[in-house]
């Protein structure tokens, strides 16, 4: 592990990655302590104060406050914790789930393969918008788990792609036949010797898949499918600023640049690790 | 060396065939065969070395596979112990597997690089419940030291090791389970020609120490010369000749023997070379040539008739000497 950490280490991109996504860790699990305000407490004497509406950005409120009176750091800070809570949580899913379908095609082959490569080749087709909007409407109250269920359901065929390929590849090395001649049975094989060497790609497509889910959960809750009011989420605040956006542009603008960092900064972290788990690249 | 004198075999593989599908097309049709290894027989000892000699591609690869079923074989008869192999299940080979073992070509590929060298040579005994965990750990010591490797090195991973200390850990594992046979399958051509000499040495040791038989493939005959008691010489998916190390080399019966041996470099600077070369590549195993399948490349048999049409059968042209020539011993 101690190589792979000098690999990532080596590029500068890797680094601010590693950086933005540390900030946003401590900054979802600090909120409490370091958020100035309750991101909750609408404060009306703002709201009427003149001019009526937002407050911009001051000494008190660094990032402005909200038409209702909140204030917008607070609120972006505990958006962090929502952001990873669906990103991290979701990939989980996904990768649990397309883990377990990638190797049993991958190792199996033969007619398990043919069935779950028709099933990601399914999933993959199914437009993914199409599918999150259904199952929000559909279900009763749509909220933050609702949005675990579908990017698992969306995120996994990527996953299992990525596996399946790297499962037939170790599949056929030396030392899984070593294994299968000295008597290992298929378990024994995938935990000891498949998984352990294909993780790898797994860490990278987790990586640039929570990138993705964060976005996901973003434009789900502007679209008013995802998180419900008053949860601070990224991109409910987006929303709920469209309406002043010609005027008090700061309701939109930090949920959105806290969006566009935290993508990059889990991409830039993805992109690092592919390059320093990947030993083509790698100079010893 | 002398073959040690038992009659009784250990391992008897009898017309041996694996035919590997080539599809092509849209529908992934079988549109011809690869036949890597081609109605294949031969038998050995205890504790006896047999050489499996041929270019790349000949098959001797495949039929070490086969024997241990990790290419499973489509047709022949593998009576390991008047046992054959090829009637057990899976789960009943999974223990036969002790007595039969490997080592690999490729020292760097054939170790897991995310197990400890201790893990490694402890794997078989852990699934074939030979040991609890102390007892386990002097095993794994007691390997490494047999195998002429520091114990300590137990702890430590294979990419610490170079080719040759990898290959003597494969060998370790492989000696693990205390094997009747070893399919030894090319161990020392990955390696530097400095550490080849030592492999040889300690595999010719451990035959000694341990009563080990070996199936030794090889791709020349320099290497197997020495050490293997009887030499099989295969070419495009058949034996083409079989004897004794000594018969072999002071009577060779196949022109395609001959020619492999004219190619081993003599170290001495006044021997004049009579080198046979073999003109054009080795055939395709999909399409192999009519009659001897040697014949497109045959110094003697490339204008005859019939070679081009009859395929010559193995046959003993002397005590334990088989040749499939129509034209043994005339070179």
């Amino acid at each position: 592990m101690g190589r792979i950490w000098k690999q990532i280490l080596k590029s500068k991109l890797a680094v601010i990655g590693i950086v933005i996504v540390t900030c946003l860790v401590l900054a979802a699990i600090l909120a409490p302590a370091l958020a100035p305000y309750d991101p909750f407490e609408i404060d009306l004497d703002l709201v009427i104060q003149e001019p009526p509406g937002p407050k911009p950005p001051s000494r008190a409120h660094w990032f402005g406050t909200d038409d209702l009176g909140r204030d917008l750091f607070s609120r972006v800070m505990y958006g962090a914790r929502i952001s990873l809570m669906v990103g991290v949580l979701a990939m989980g899913i996904a990768t649990v789930i397309g883990v377990i379908l990638g190797t049993l095609a991958g190792y199996y082959g033969g007619w398990v393969d043919a069935v779950i490569t028709w099933m990601t080749d399914t999933a993959f087709a199914f437009p993914a918008a199409l599918l999150a909007i259904g199952v929000m409407a559909i279900v009763p109250n749509p909220s933050v788990f609702w949005i675990f269920v579908v990017l698992g359901l969306i995120g996994w065929a990527g996953v299992a792609r990525v596996i399946r390929g790297k499962i037939l590849s170790v599949r056929e090395e030396d030392y899984t036949e070593a294994a299968r001649a000295v008597g290992a049975g298929d378990f024994r094989i995938i935990c000891r010797y498949l998984l352990p060497n294909s993780i790898a790609p797994i860490m990278v497509s987790a990586t640039i898949g929570i990138a993705g889910n964060i976005l996901t959960e973003a434009w789900l809750s502007f679209l008013g499918l995802g998180a419900q009011p008053p949860v601070p989420s990224w991109g409910l605040m987006v929303t709920e600023g469209q309406a002043y956006l010609a005027s008090h542009y700061w309701m939109c603008l930090f949920p959105g640049i806290a969006i566009a960092v935290t993508v990059l900064g889990w991409n830039l972290l993805g992109d690092g690790l592919r390059d320093a788990l990947d030993p083509r690249l790698r100079d010893f | 060396m002398t073959a040690p004198e038992n009659s009784k075999f250990l391992l008897d593989v009898r017309n041996l065939r694996k035919y590997f599908p080539v599809r092509s097309g849209f529908f992934a049709k079988v549109a011809a065969h690869v036949k890597a290894v081609d109605d294949v027989s031969f038998a050995i000892r205890p504790g006896e070395a047999l050489g499996l000699v041929g270019e790349s591609g000949c098959g001797k690869t495949t039929i070490g596979r086969c024997i241990l079923r990790l290419i499973e074989p489509d047709e022949g008869k593998l009576l390991f112990l008047d046992e054959d192999l090829m009637k057990l299940s899976r789960s009943q080979m999974r223990i036969r597997r002790r007595d039969l073992q490997i080592i690999f070509q490729d020292p760097y590929a054939s170790l897991n690089p995310r197990m400890t060298v201790g893990k490694i040579i402890g794997e078989g005994l852990i699934i074939h419940r030979m040991g609890r965990s102390s007892e386990l750990t002097r095993r794994v010591r007691e390997l490494l030291e047999i195998v002429g490797l520091n114990p300590a090195y137990a702890s430590r991973y294979p990419h610490e090791f170079s080719g040759g200390q990898r290959q003597r850990i494969g060998i370790a594992r492989a000696l693990a389970l205390n094997p009747r046979l070893i399919v030894c399958d090319e161990p020392v051509s990955a390696l530097d020609v400095s550490i080849q000499a030592q492999v040889i040495n300690l595999l010719q040791d451990l035959q000694d120490r341990m009563n080990l038989t070996y199936l030794f493939i090889a791709h020349d005959l320099s290497v197997v010369r020495h050490f293997c008691h009887r030499i099989a010489v295969m070419y495009l998916g058949r034996i083409v000749e079989l004897a004794t190390s000594e018969d072999l080399h002071s009577h060779t019966l196949h022109p395609y023997t001959n020619a492999l041996l004219s190619s081993i470099p003599v170290p001495d600077p006044t021997h004049q070379k009579q080198r046979i070369i073999l003109e054009g590549d080795v055939p395709t195993p999909i399409h192999k040539p009519s009659g001897c399948s040697f014949h497109t490349r045959c110094p003697v048999g490339k204008d005859k008739s019939i070679c081009r049409e009859v395929e010559p059968s193995l046959a003993e042209e002397a005590p334990g000497h088989f040749s499939a020539c129509h034209f043994s011993g005339q070179i």
